[in-house]
């Protein structure tokens, strides 16, 4: 802990939302956790199309090729 | 033992074993004169532990100058088994180069998760992982190349938010994003994300045209990033790219045979860490509760301000105002708490109390108080689950106020 003069200026809480977004970003805000489902879809869509396909899926066609 | 022979035989494993020389090297190099890992640390409460080994100030045994030199002695120590393991590699003598390189690997592993909280960067996770898969597994080049396209994929948990959504964390910003205009931070920022959580999948591919795409725009994508970050970080993970996607790339199929049976389950144990901070409740930017099990590389622009009110039993009272504006500094409540608690450890019988409150700013958010504690000193701190002391989004924390544009230190 130390007792350094403070350099973080707050500003006042009177209408002062986040004056830092430009371009789309107000809109992406607004729409942030939609976006973010989204997002997560294609996680899991990424991750289950991999484990099944790329990884489980061999591992079944070759046991059931040496159970033949 | 340890599939050495796959060493012995395969270039590509053999270039990776240079490269984990060099990270190490870097490593060694950022941590020979910290304070985190000595004694000294210990004795002044300066020492942070891991949430699951809060006494690991009690473990600390090394002094770094001024105080003493037993830390750069053990540095120097491996420097030379480092140097030592280059020489055996130029001799061809693997298992003795193996054997060299795993003293780094255990000082590394047991420093980055035992000794500090401190100290541990997501690089550092990078080093563990890679080296771990290159020193103990079998199947290295499968399973070396699967564990870096994995850390890429993983790391998009941590981005699905806000900050790289919308890209507030550079907004909020003074410098923004580096060379590119604002406007275009959420294009950027969204395709970063694209990229490591589909794309990098490519740079397994058979399809030649895409894999070297996707490694074009990664190493592109990595010297880039050196803008903010610097030399250590594309250090470490460049070499590796280019030695396992560019130099030596070949398609190299899943293995599925009894030996693989460690490679998957570290890659099981990837997954669940991963996962963990989601599993507690709260946003963990927020709380940043289970932050540091998984990937966080750029998780959220952090700015903070923690006040403590100290009540002797003498009726003496002294106020201390701690600020980070930087970026980068994770405003972690457990750090803060774990110092109050040496305080008050430390000053048991002199102290009454310890009134807290912390301010944690977001992306460039609101100030919200998400800890504001009559004693301190009677807070625990458990590392896998949340603690109620701290406050969510879902508890409303009040908003003290509104910060400014901040830096990137």
């Amino acid at each position: 802990m130390n007792n350094e003069p403070a350099f973080i200026v707050l500003k006042g809480l009177e209408g002062n939302e986040p004056t830092h977004l430009v371009g789309l970003q107000p809109l992406l805000l607004s729409h942030a956790d939609s976006l973010a489902i989204g997002w997560w879809l294609i996680f899991f869509t990424t991750f289950a199309y991999l484990l099944v396909g790329k990884f489980l899926w061999p591992i079944v066609r070759r046991y059931s090729r040496t159970t033949e | 033992m340890f599939s050495i022979h796959e060493i012995e035989q395969q270039p590509v494993l053999q270039w990776v074993f240079g490269a984990t020389i060099l990270s190490y090297f870097l490593a060694f190099h950022a941590w020979i004169d910290t304070q985190a890992t000595t004694i000294d640390a210990f004795a002044r409460g300066t020492h942070l532990c891991w949430p699951h080994f809060q006494s690991c100030g009690e473990w600390l045994f090394l002094r770094a100058l001024p105080n003493g030199y037993s830390q750069t002695l053990l540095y120097m120590f491996l420097f030379g088994t480092l140097a030592l393991a280059i020489y055996c590699m130029h001799k061809k003598d693997w298992v003795a180069a193996h054997l060299l390189l795993v003293l780094s690997f255990f000082w590394h592993a047991a420093v980055i998760f035992f000794l500090t909280y401190a100290l541990a960067g997501n690089y550092d996770y990078y080093v563990f992982l890679l080296a771990f898969t290159l020193l103990f597994l079998p199947h290295k080049e499968f399973f070396l190349k699967l564990v870096f396209v994995l850390l890429y994929f993983l790391s998009t948990a941590a981005k699905i938010h806000e900050t790289w959504i919308v890209g507030t964390y550079f907004s909020a910003l003074k410098t923004g994003l580096p060379l590119f205009p604002d406007w275009s931070i959420p294009f950027w920022t969204n395709l970063v994300m694209f990229m490591e959580m589909v794309a990098a999948w490519f740079l397994l591919s058979r399809n030649r045209l895409l894999q070297r795409a996707v490694l074009v725009f990664f190493v592109a994508f990595h010297l880039y990033s050196g803008l903010l970050v610097e030399y250590r970080y594309p250090a470490t993970v460049l070499p590796t790219l280019v030695i396992l996607f560019g130099m030596f790339y070949r398609h190299t199929p899943p293995p599925f045979d009894r030996k693989s049976a460690a490679g998957w389950t570290l890659v099981a144990a990837m997954l669940l860490c991963q996962a963990a901070p989601h599993l507690i409740p709260g946003d963990e930017k927020l709380t940043m509760e289970g932050n540091k099990l998984g990937l966080y590389m750029f998780d959220a622009n952090h700015q903070c301000i923690s006040t403590t009110h100290v009540v002797y039993a003498n009726g003496v009272e002294q106020n201390f105002r701690d600020e980070s504006a930087s970026a980068r500094a994770r405003c972690d409540p457990y750090r803060y708490w774990f110092r109050i608690k040496q305080v008050c450890t430390e000053r048991a019988a002199i102290l009454e109390r310890i009134q807290w409150t912390l301010d944690h700013s977001v992306n460039g958010g609101p100030f919200l108080r998400i800890v504001d504690v009559h004693d301190a000193c009677t807070l625990s701190y458990r590392g896998f689950g949340h603690n109620d002391w701290i406050r969510t989004e879902k508890d409303s924390p009040p908003v003290v106020g509104y910060p400014v544009e901040n830096i990137y230190e």
